[in-house]
């Protein structure tokens, strides 16, 4: 293996495919980049098995081949050497690194390239094309309400959902969802969908804000893999990941569609109180209390360590209500709406709330919607 | 208490008293040493000591299986009786308690006096040896104690303690362990006697803030105070440790003792009411290598089934296939279970909290094994293993043990 490329390119692709490689893996090879010199370009793979990036990026191939380097050593020597032409060679069973007109050299240690796990060919069931932009939204949108947790591995993702014409991105760890809509045609994504994994879906979000051009998903659910793969520039970023095992939870029905009480308020003034009494609120629940009143809501926290109350303008006017949240969760959600009002639909200080944006979003061919469950009050009744 | 574990069995068993005891795990299976009567001592055993080495030092004993709940029992009674004498009560161990008797009338002699019955009804009621420190403070009433066993009763002002203790090595004073005691042999502090009068400066230098403090506690000085029971302490962690029956690479087996260890965990987490947010795996090897890794959970949990996932998910990253001793879950990071239930989108994961109700209800009632996850039966005999510290504090339902013969 033997190639000529700019430090700059090199540092974009090692640094992008570092960000699948395990941080602890009991394999030493899965701590590894592939770097792959082929007549397109310099491929350049990591993988934790699960989730694998790999990116190509231009250079000039002067013999082809392939070599594994430590991911953590190898980008930090290439992310830190000059601008400028670079050659890279496999020599001796080690890959060198030339720089700066002959100023510098590095030398890496290398792993049989032949052990690093193969990437898998991805025979796409349904393919679709979404808007880098666009896909960045959704995932920001829904990919915070995901479980981080193992107790329901199907949780810890986001459900992508074709059907409608539109795609949907849900996610909920059980406590609160979200749902983010883009309009369009999206053939071949069926109302079942397919559950991506957080952790993909935070490579996705990188490429996604790369990308020049749209993102191309395909989809294989018969093989439990899904891919994204973008134009970045001269880069062509590629995302394989595993997808998770369903059935997820029918979140349909837990849609309250008749929530009588209604509520609306300024999101910035919301997310100002919630912030600041949170900071009494238990660290295991944190727990808030919402009072509704006519013409107005009030923000309460006390525990031990301290207290607090914040009032703000809202238009309500169904009767006096007492309702907790986890200021975390609220927060969150809060952060997801663009728009400058926020409407709660309510039921009861025991059941699922709906918070949505008031008005069109700035894209009028999105939409977005979020559930949020109570924490009981200590003196709720019911 | 003295020998606790082995006290309470030669009482409750005639027939052991005067000859050496041995209380361990299933006698026939390996473990370690749990405790070892005062006549197992002589031959040279003593708590923590593998099984085999005790076997071959004093292979006339009689070895019994410990039985966690009657010595947790015992120790709740005698936590009442101590009760009797004062309300200051900070239970320190299962076999230890500190009795904090305060009042202008109080002196020396009057306290070595109530230490005196206190004794003799221990020994009386409960056919157990008991030694006893009385001294003006925690770090000397504990070091007393400890310096005449058993059936001690040991007075002791700061006076005496320096002259009872500063020549001894200083490893001798309570709070320096092993390794602490080496790095003071190495900056020339050899006996107690010598940490008294270390410079507070180097000792400060090389230990931090509890420099000076060992240093006043040299001079038997402590300004601790006394936790009462009622008044309550936080727990700090909670875990489940257990040596396998053979060394064991068999993924399956490790995951079943995960999963038990993982229940007996949340189990005790959600009796004493806590959640955590720390889960650590310990994994030992036939080689005696310890391993101990940790991961931070996103939100607090008291529930079995993440504890084990996570520790699986733990074992599975660490462990590099050789033959494991011991496993061990623990959970840290642990805060007050709060009174706000954050309820549940979907009614299928409400009801799996019923559940974990309905199953703690039963346990509750008839015993931890009456109802344990079938995938923790990795091995017959642990339908009748009664997890250790369980029942440390469960708010009713132990029997009283009769202490009578």
């Amino acid at each position: 293996m033997e190639l000529n490329i700019e430090q700059s390119d090199l540092a974009f692709a090692v640094g992008r495919a570092l960000g699948s490689v395990s941080t602890r893996s009991p394999l030493p090879l899965l701590s590894c980049i592939l770097l792959e010199a082929e007549k397109d370009g310099l491929r350049v793979t990591g993988t934790d098995l699960d989730v694998t990036t790999s990116v190509l990026a231009p250079c000039e191939v002067k013999s082809p081949g392939r070599a594994a380097v430590s991911a953590r050593h190898f980008h930090d020597v290439a992310r830190k050497i000059p601008r400028g032409p670079l050659s890279v060679a496999l020599k001796d069973q080690q890959c060198e690194v030339r720089y700066g007109r002959g100023k510098g050299w590095s030398r890496f240690p290398t792993q049989d390239p032949a052990d690093f796990p193969r990437t898998p060919e991805l025979k796409a069931e349904a393919s679709l094309k979404l808007d880098g932009d666009a896909l960045g939204r959704l995932v920001a949108r829904s990919a915070y309400a995901a479980s981080t947790e193992e107790t329901r591995p199907q949780l810890n993702g986001v459900l992508l959902q074709g059907g409608d014409g539109k795609i949907a991105f849900v996610s909920t760890d059980g406590h609160r969802l979200a749902r983010a809509t883009h309009q369009g045609t999206f053939a071949g994504l069926s109302k079942d969908g397919v559950i991506i994994p957080s952790r993909a879906l935070q490579a996705v979000s990188r490429g996604a804000e790369d990308a020049t051009g749209p993102v191309e998903i395909e989809i294989a659910a018969g093989k439990n893999q899904a891919g994204f793969a973008a134009q970045a520039g001269a880069y062509r970023i590629q995302i394989l990941t595993r997808l998770l095992e369903g059935p997820y939870p029918n979140y349909e029905q837990v849609i309250p569609r008749s929530n009588p009480k209604q509520l609306k308020c300024r999101r910035a003034d919301l997310m100002e109180a919630v912030d600041i009494v949170a900071s009494h609120a238990d660290n295991v629940t944190r727990q808030v209390r919402f009072s509704l009143r006519r013409g107005r809501l009030g923000v309460a926290s006390a525990t031990e360590l301290g207290a607090g109350e914040h009032q703000i303008e809202a238009s309500y006017d169904a009767d006096d209500m007492e309702i907790g949240y986890n200021a975390g969760y609220m927060l969150d959600i809060l952060r997801s709406i663009p728009t400058e009002e926020v409407a709660f639909h309510l039921n009861t200080a025991l059941s699922a709330g709906v918070v949505e944006p008031v008005g069109a979003l700035p894209q009028p061919d999105e939409e977005l919607l979020c559930l949020i469950m109570p924490l009981r009050l200590p003196d709720a009744v019911g | 208490m003295d020998a606790f574990f082995a006290s309470v069995e030669q009482a409750h068993h005639p027939h052991l008293a005067g000859k050496p005891v041995i209380v361990c795990g299933d006698p026939s299976r390996r473990g370690v040493v749990t405790a070892a009567s005062y006549e197992a001592r002589p031959f040279g055993v003593a708590a923590g000591m593998p099984l085999q080495e005790a076997r071959r030092l004093c292979p006339q004993a009689e070895y019994v299986e410990g039985n966690p709940d009657k010595y947790v029992a015992v120790s709740l009674q005698l936590l009442d009786l101590y009760q009797s004498l004062s309300p200051d009560v900070e239970p320190f161990s299962v076999d230890e308690a500190f009795v904090g008797l305060v009042g202008r009338s109080v002196t020396p002699e009057s306290a070595a006096a109530a230490a005196r019955s206190l004794q003799r009804e221990i020994a009386e009621r409960f056919r157990l040896p008991a030694s006893i420190g009385v001294g003006p403070n925690k770090l000397i009433a504990k070091m007393a104690a400890g310096s005449r066993k058993p059936r001690g009763l040991t007075v002791m002002d700061e006076q005496a303690f320096r002259n009872e203790f500063w020549p001894k090595e200083v490893q001798k004073l309570w709070g320096v362990g092993p390794q602490l005691a080496t790095r003071m042999r190495s900056l020339g502090i050899s006996t107690v006697g010598d940490l008294a009068h270390a410079p507070e400066t180097v000792l400060k230098e090389a230990f931090g803030i509890i420099g000076p403090q060992l240093r006043d506690a040299a001079w038997g000085r402590d300004d601790t105070p006394l936790i009462p029971f009622y008044r309550g302490v936080d727990a700090k962690s909670m875990g489940h440790e257990v040596t396998l029956p053979e060394d064991c690479c068999d993924m399956r087996f490790l995951e079943g003792t995960l999963l038990r260890l993982s229940d007996q965990v949340s189990r005790r987490l959600r009796i004493e009411g806590y959640v955590s947010r720390v889960v650590a795996v310990k994994l030992r090897n036939h080689r005696f290598e310890t391993l101990i890794r940790q991961r931070a959970l996103g939100e607090f949990t008291d529930d079995h089934v993440l504890i084990y996932r996570v520790a699986r998910g733990l074992l599975e990253a660490n462990w590099k296939g050789e033959r494991v001793r011991l496993l061990g879950v623990c959970a840290s990071g642990l805060a007050r279970r709060k009174s706000g239930v954050q309820h549940a989108l979907f009614q299928r994961f409400e009801r799996e909290a019923s559940w974990r109700q309905a199953i703690d209800g039963i346990r509750d009632r008839l015993g931890e094994v009456s109802l344990v996850p079938a995938g923790s039966l990795t091995h017959r005999r642990e339908l009748s293993h009664v997890p250790f510290g369980v029942l440390s504090s469960r708010p009713t339902g132990h029997r009283p043990v009769d202490p009578s013969p």
